[in-house]
């Protein structure tokens, strides 16, 4: 099939087979390895990206259904004048460890950002965390982080 | 883990998805959301050989009232019908529910029929359409049929859709003024399935209380006791005998997460909790 779609503002077509990942698409074909793959069921959250304003697992979504869309993923981030003030603000606190759960994290929190549904409080922030597992940190440093963004 | 071959249909309104699902019969297998149907398809315990995709078809999404009930069209993504002022006002119970269900990007992506459709006994939203005597609407090629929530969840992951049909909105009676909700799930952690579930609405204008209980059976039940109890006096006295008769009369589900014993001693608990903050 014949996927078209913009990717971090690139246009780009492909063509695809019907069960290619929109995950491996990203990783294999656009070479884009900041989005990591964890579990490949939806449970870890490590390949979430943006699809049209919305926070996606991109393992349970295949390319071809990303046709017409607008994906982002966490290198469309940074820029030439440096990290975003999420990135920063998970630096601060040291919200990241071994770095695998990540770019994931930080793609559920800018869109929840976009979406004006930022946390309001320290168990929001935990309810909204429960959807990204993070072996490393304890989630403390990220509860902080989105804390001092907020509201 | 990754899925075996299929063909992938993005039909763009209902009727050429009706078309696709005659024309391929028991080999297709309609994907919404996605987010039960990929991770079986990544582990291949399902290999459906075509999927015709509904995220195209825009007749399928939507909030409207109509009278006393709401439509929720089945496209509808579980976030956006959670964030919608008109479910929040005139079905709070179903907005309560939500909140429960996965977590944010997966109900970002989630739709409310494909939750329905798939019946899993620890869905919130099989629990709150069940409490709430909601009906869901089926199409095929040739007409449309509305089936109670009761007559609609047959068992674990087993409804009485027919092959042939899309299921197309979940129609849910509106909340009258005053009503009072409570939703209580125990989960291992936020977002995981549910052990024990309770949903429970009070209607003080026309002096009724609706309760569900769900995640400890095949499907989630009514409970009838409670709701007759409560138009009875002494209701708060009454109330432990109340939930210890209707979880005895559950054959409760054993799995990883929980015994059968343990989830009725907890289902028992959640009960009551739900019970008595709708009343308060």
């Amino acid at each position: 099939m014949i996927l078209r779609c913009t990717v971090n503002g690139e246009r780009v077509e492909a063509e695809v087979a019907p069960r290619l990942l929109l995950v491996d698409f990203i990783r294999h074909a656009l070479k884009l390895t900041g989005t990591h793959v964890g579990c490949e069921s939806g449970i870890c959250g490590s390949c979430t990206v943006i699809v049209d304003r919305a926070p996606v697992r991109s393992c349970l979504m295949f390319a071809a259904q990303a046709d017409g869309s607008e994906v982002r993923t966490v290198e469309s981030l940074a820029t030439d004048n440096g990290l975003s003030p999420l990135q920063l603000a998970f630096s601060r606190h040291h919200a990241l460890q071994c770095g695998f759960c990540t770019p994931g994290i930080l793609m559920t929190l800018q869109a929840v950002r976009e979406r004006n549904a930022w946390p309001r409080s320290e168990q929001e922030a935990r309810e909204l965390l429960s959807g990204n597992l993070c072996r490393c940190t304890g989630y403390q440093g990220m509860v902080d982080a989105i804390l001092e963004l907020g509201p | 883990m990754k899925p075996a071959a299929f063909v992938l249909h993005r039909p763009r309104d209902l009727d050429d998805a009706l078309a696709l699902l005659t024309q391929h019969g028991a080999d297709a297998c309609l994907i919404a959301g996605g987010q039960s149907l990929v991770p079986m398809m990544n582990l291949r315990l399902a290999t459906p050989s075509v999927l015709i995709d509904l995220n195209g078809i825009d007749a399928l999404t939507g909030i409207r009232r109509d009278g006393d009930v709401l439509h929720i069209g089945a496209g509808t993504r579980q976030q956006t019908a959670l964030e919608s002022d008109v479910v929040q006002r005139h079905a709070p119970l179903l907005a309560a529910a939500l909140r429960h269900v996965g977590h944010y990007a997966t109900r970002c992506r989630g739709t409310i029929g494909g939750s329905l459709a798939n019946a899993d006994p620890a869905s919130e939203l099989v629990l709150a359409a069940i409490a709430l005597r909601a009906h869901v609407t089926l199409r095929d090629a040739a007409r449309a049929r509305t089936v109670a929530a009761s007559e609609f969840f047959l068992d674990a992951m087993t409804t009485a859709h027919k092959p042939g049909e899309i299921l197309t909105e979940i129609v849910v009676p509106i909340a009258p003024e005053g009503t009072k909700v409570s939703f209580r799930e125990h989960a291992r952690r936020h977002g995981d399935f549910a052990i024990a579930a309770a949903a429970v609405q009070l209607s003080p204008k026309d002096n009724r209380l609706s309760v569900g209980l769900g995640a400890i059976s095949t499907v989630p039940v009514i409970c009838q006791r409670i709701e007759d109890g409560f138009r009875t006096g002494n209701f708060a006295a009454a109330l432990d005998g109340l939930v210890a008769a209707e979880i005895t009369g559950i054959d409760c589900l054993s799995d990883l997460r929980a015994s059968a014993s343990y989830r009725g001693k907890l289902a028992a608990v959640c009960l009551t909790d739900c019970v008595r903050e709708a009343i308060r």
